[in-house]
């Protein structure tokens, strides 16, 4: 807005002004439609013009002017002129349209001795309210929505659009219903939710958002990274721009803006991505002081699901404060370890709870209970029934099924792998059959199935989710493998095939495996720089292979080129070297997705008769961390911040899907049928507003021979977002210039709305402006008829006339 | 007087009548004939003879000196009684022409009839009448006569008379005053539109070779109340530049140059001894001649 304001409908400003126009062109018409009358007196007439053109001049023009100020004025008046910042404003009624923008994030919770920050947020807020009068407007705002069922990140319109007292009374009853809740404030969307547009009309002057905020300091620190998106200051521009001035009103803590705090911001397990059912593990809780001074003696709790009583109880370590110059919290890192004998004692959905107590000595300097906790959510394994059919090469030196055997079982009740072993395809058929001991990893060395059954019972174990390896060697029919499993795209398990055996003398050089080249598939990862890199060091030398080529794209010679619609590495865990060993070369080892399950091709012998010696650490590495992660169920998703969405992958014949929230019971989400075949249905439930354990829950046919469903669930691990429990409050200084020319004003409380009014400095004059146009419009025809331009003057005679009228009075 | 005469005395019916004196017949007969006497008399003192009173005759002009010496009763006869000569004036200049809105008649047609009513009723009285036409001069000049056929002469000068191009009326009385070798009456018929102080001394010289004059101020209707409305071009009649103006910012201003102008014309009337007599042509002839009259004889009785 310029100092001489602005206009809410320019365009009738615009006819205004052209209207303004019409009593000249009037003038001019008529001026050109003169009516001619003779006249014979015309001494009179010309005596009369001669002595006063000037005034009839300048009378005209008054009355001509008049006119067109009328309909100019009108024109003003309707194009709603609203000014500020000048003495005009001073003339119009300040009338306020007032959004409450009120925090209702997680912070608020806290408590500064027996009050809540929340409970000031809504102190301000009545006191806003009930500085309104009878032509304000009001609309109310809350950071976080406030129904338990839709409580998030996501800001909710409490009270839309209210005019008047009435207005300001059902505003002040839906105070009643502000409380903190667990989700953090997203102000940016919170301010977008307040835009005048959206919220207010265009007669609605004045405009002023009153922010009531605990002011923490996270919220108003710019991004770290230059050039990065500024929502906050990208929202308050926003507001500039639709005239709103900003009034912050902080309530949060004390007066040296630093409310104590302690939380747990993290809860993650130490070493290894999976925790297997009886078998221990350790988790590390990350914990930190938000408060001024050292924290001694704090306890760390850890509760295994619902367990009443911890697991463990852990003393944590001293807890230095917030670096005073940056503000930044400094956390600790406490290891729990949980031994076998309190573990899980089965597979399945599981969670693990801590709880960060203060010191007895030291209660205050916890202010903030709920980020004190955390969940952790864990799909605890069980033992994973590995399925070999696997034939030894011509010059093998051991048998594959041995080595397998040795690698995955001989730890006794640490085992984490069963092994079983069948001799030939009818034993595969049986096996993969067998309800009794499913198989989840199946491999198959130097060894194809031939018969249709076999190859359709071992498509359907991966597509329902089971996970395959595939060696090559000397025996391996891979004319018969491409034919069933990659020849007809829909029974394809990967975009690769075998090519024909190609060996070497060992006297000439091994092909070479690329160690120095780490691809997108995450497997390459432990080879190249990982935790396998020891592989390295000795690696192994391959002298018989069968290269993996594309599906599609059969070729002898060259490398393999991406499957359609994937990157090559999507797919590659490593490559050969090429030629003088700087290239890569042909695929090695290729994994990926397959329906529900995964496949792992190998392009060499499960056995050192193609690669002599140092195989065995490379397949050590590459079976043991293959198995798990192939048949790893994704926790991704499984452990998410309050406000963010929970999304969960379920059976295909999963039914009777129930979602159970902490505090709410159960509730029906709403299950996305699985796009494609290869998909799973999904359960996406974008409002998770509770911290807690969520489960998801339902149930599945009964296995073949029994007749009772089976019922499974997920966990879900769902924490407050950590970085709210820091109650450090921003500096106001840096809270007015955050956003240069945003007129944001920052006060400690609006003591009965003063402040609110002194903000109210634009005004709209359209009344004053409509007064203006009836006095026009009641001046013109007073000064026509003063004037002599009345019609009513016309039919007076002059006194000559009246003498004529009456002759007998008439002579001398 | 029947209501029957007093209709033709409207000027809505005396535009439908055509001829001169049958129109003049009509509004001296249908109204002025009404009057006890004729407000027209010489005023000549100078003794002519004694006439044996009958009847009828005005008692103030009886002798009585020679009553009382001889017991009979004698009126006495002064020389110029019976042989007033009025000069009627009128105005023909194109400034007459005007015929405002609602009247279908000019302020010439207006001053013909009054002109032609008062030369009946003068020759009907025995007393002679003459004529005179102007516009900026005079233009047509009929002597003085007392008989049937020079009163019908008189009436037929008017008729005929063509408007002449501008109004110069002192001039024309100057000439007329002049002309006149006997001290009469003289009748002026104008819409005076010209400078009001040459007025002024035209009636005065007139006054000054001991005639009595009558100004008859013929007016439109249209010129005391200047109705118009719109934006007009007032085109001049005797050859002035045309003027646009508004009429309604104009109304008042004009309204007053027409009071100043006819209260300079009034105050030189009083001043000369000269009846000023307006007439709106709009209004019923008669009743504007006739009470004229009789307010002028009854100011002669006193």
């Amino acid at each position: 807005m310029t100092p001489l304001g602005a206009f809410l409908h320019p365009a009738l400003l615009a006819t205004g002004a052209a209207a303004a126009a019409v009593p000249v062109i009037i003038h001019l018409l008529n001026r050109r439609r003169v009516r001619p009358q003779a006249w014979a007196a015309m001494t009179w007439l010309l005596a009369a013009l001669k002595k006063h053109q000037r005034r009839l001049k300048m009378e005209n023009w008054l009355i001509l002017a008049l006119r067109c100020a009328a309909l100019l004025v009108l024109g003003t008046a309707l194009a709603r002129w609203v000014v500020s910042d000048s003495a005009l404003s001073a003339l119009a009624r300040p009338r306020r349209s007032v959004v409450l923008l009120l925090d209702t994030s997680y912070s608020t919770a806290a408590r500064d001795g027996a009050r809540a920050v929340a409970d000031r947020v809504r102190e301000e807020a009545d006191k806003v309210l009930a500085s309104l009068g009878n032509d304000d407007v009001v609309a109310v705002v809350v950071s976080n929505d406030v129904r338990t069922d839709r409580s998030g990140t996501r800001p909710q319109l409490l009270v839309p659009r209210a005019v008047g007292r009435e207005g300001a009374s059902r505003a002040r009853a839906a105070l009643g219903s502000v409380r903190p809740t667990e989700a953090r404030a997203s102000w940016p969307d919170a301010l977008a939710a307040c835009a005048p547009k959206a919220l207010l009309q265009d007669e609605d002057v004045n405009r002023v958002l009153v922010w009531v905020t605990d002011l923490q300091a996270r919220d108003w620190r710019p991004p770290t990274s230059r050039g990065g998106t500024d929502a906050l200051r990208d929202a308050i521009e926003a507001l500039r721009r639709e005239q709103a001035s900003i009034e912050v009103v902080d309530v949060g803590g004390r007066g040296n803006g630093v409310l104590p705090n302690l939380g747990v911001t993290d809860l993650a397990l130490s070493e290894t991505s999976d925790v297997f059912a009886g078998q221990g593990f350790e988790v590390v809780a990350r914990v930190v002081n938000h408060g001024t001074r050292t924290v001694d003696g704090a306890t760390l709790r850890l509760f295994v699901d619902d367990a009443p009583a911890p697991v463990r109880t852990v003393r944590a370590p001293s807890l230095p404060p917030t670096d005073p110059t940056t503000l930044a919290a400094r956390e600790v890192a406490v290891p729990l370890p949980v031994p076998r004998d309190v573990s899980f004692r089965s597979s399945g959905a599981h969670t693990l709870r801590v709880e960060l107590t203060p010191p007895e000595a030291d209660p205050g300097a916890d202010t903030l209970g709920l980020d004190s906790r955390r969940v952790l959510a864990l799909d605890v394994r069980a033992r994973l029934r590995v399925l070999v059919w696997a034939q030894a090469s011509e010059k093998a030196t051991f048998d594959p099924v041995e080595f397998l055997r040795g690698l995955f079982v001989g730890e006794g009740p640490g085992d984490v792998f069963e092994l079983d072993a069948v001799r030939d395809e009818e034993g595969l058929r049986r096996a993969l059959g067998d309800p009794a001991r499913p198989p989840g990893f199946v491999v198959l060395g130097n060894r194809a199935p031939r018969s249709a059954e076999t190859q359709r019972d071992l498509l359907r174990f991966v597509r329902e989710g089971g996970a395959l390896a595939v060696f090559s060697g000397d025996a391996f029919d891979h004319q018969a493998f491409d034919a069933a499993f990659t020849a007809v795209p829909a029974s394809r398990l990967l975009p690769f095939r075998f090519a024909a055996p190609e060996t070497r003398e060992r006297r000439d050089a091994p092909w070479a495996l690329d160690f120095g080249r780490e691809t997108a598939h995450p497997m390459s990862k432990a080879f190249v720089s990982g935790e396998a890199r020891f592989v390295q060091s000795a690696p192994p030398r391959v002298f018989g292979r069968t290269r993996l080529l594309p599906a599609d794209a059969p070729s002898t010679t060259g490398t393999s080129t991406p499957p359609p619609g994937r990157a090559a590495d999507d797919f590659v865990v490593l490559r050969f070297l090429e030629g003088d060993g700087s290239q890569p070369g042909p695929v090695a080892v290729a994994e990926g997705p397959s329906g529900l399950g995964r496949v792992m091709y190998v392009a060499t012998a499960l056995d050192d008769a193609w690669a002599p010696g140092a195989i065995l650490p490379f397949y050590a590495v590459l079976l043991n961390d293959g198995a798990l992660a192939m048949t790893r169920t994704s926790s991704v998703g499984r452990n998410v911040a309050v406000g963010t969405a929970l999304r969960a992958s379920l059976p295909k014949d999963a039914t009777a899907v129930r979602l159970v929230i902490p505090g709410r019971g159960e509730e029906t989400p709403t299950v996305r049928p699985a796009p494609t075949e290869e998909e799973r249905p999904e359960v996406v439930h974008d409002r998770v507003g509770t911290a807690g354990m969520w489960r998801l829950v339902y149930e599945r046919p009964p296995e073949r021979g029994t007749t009772t469903a089976r019922r499974e669930e997920q966990a879900f691990g769902v924490n407050p977002d950590a970085a709210e429990g820091a109650l450090v409050r921003a500096n106001v200084a840096a809270v007015e210039n955050r956003v240069p020319g945003a007129a944001i004003r920052v006060s400690s409380g609006l003591g009965e709305g003063a402040r609110v009014q002194a903000a109210a400095a634009q005004s709209e004059l359209t009344r004053w402006l409509l007064w203006a146009v009836l006095g026009v419009l009641l001046l013109e025809p007073y000064l026509a008829m003063r004037f002599g331009r009345h019609d009513a003057r016309a039919a007076r005679p002059s006194p000559a006339a009246e003498r004529v009228a009456d002759p007998t009075g008439g002579a001398s | 007087m029947t209501s029957d005469s007093r209709r033709y005395l409207d000027p809505r019916v005396l535009d439908r009548i055509e001829g001169l004196d049958l129109k003049a017949r009509l509004v001296v007969e249908g109204y002025i004939s009404g009057l006890h006497k004729s407000p027209f008399r010489g005023f000549s003192v100078e003794f002519a003879e004694h006439r044996e009173y009958v009847p009828g005759d005005d008692i103030r002009f009886l002798d009585w000196k020679v009553f009382g010496r001889s017991d009979r009763l004698y009126i006495k006869r002064y020389e110029d009684e019976t042989n007033l000569e009025a000069t009627l004036v009128v105005d023909v200049s194109k400034s007459m022409e005007y015929r405002g809105g609602g009247v279908e008649h000019s302020k010439l047609d207006y001053a013909r009839w009054a002109a032609a009513a008062l030369a009946y009723l003068i020759t009907q009285q025995q007393d002679a009448v003459g004529l005179v036409l102007f516009d900026d001069q005079v233009r047509r000049t009929l002597p003085t006569g007392n008989n049937p056929v020079h009163l019908k002469n008189v009436i037929g000068a008017l008729d005929q008379a063509a408007p002449g191009p501008t109004t110069g009326v002192a001039k024309a009385l100057k000439q007329v005053s002049e002309a006149l070798r006997r001290k009469g009456l003289v009748l002026l018929f104008s819409d005076l539109l010209d400078d009001a102080h040459a007025i002024s001394e035209g009636l005065k010289a007139v006054r000054h070779r001991g005639h009595e004059v009558i100004v008859f101020h013929v007016l439109d209707r249209d010129e005391t109340t200047f109705p118009f409305e719109r934006l007009t071009r007032f085109l001049g009649l005797e050859g002035t530049d045309d003027v646009i103006a508004d009429p309604e910012a104009l109304r008042a201003a004009y309204l007053a140059e027409v009071d100043d102008f006819t209260r300079k014309v009034r105050r030189t009337c009083v001043a000369n001894r000269i009846d000023y007599v307006p007439l709106d042509t709009a209004e019923p002839l008669g009743t504007t001649l006739s009470a004229y009259l009789a307010k002028r004889d009854a100011r002669r009785r006193r």
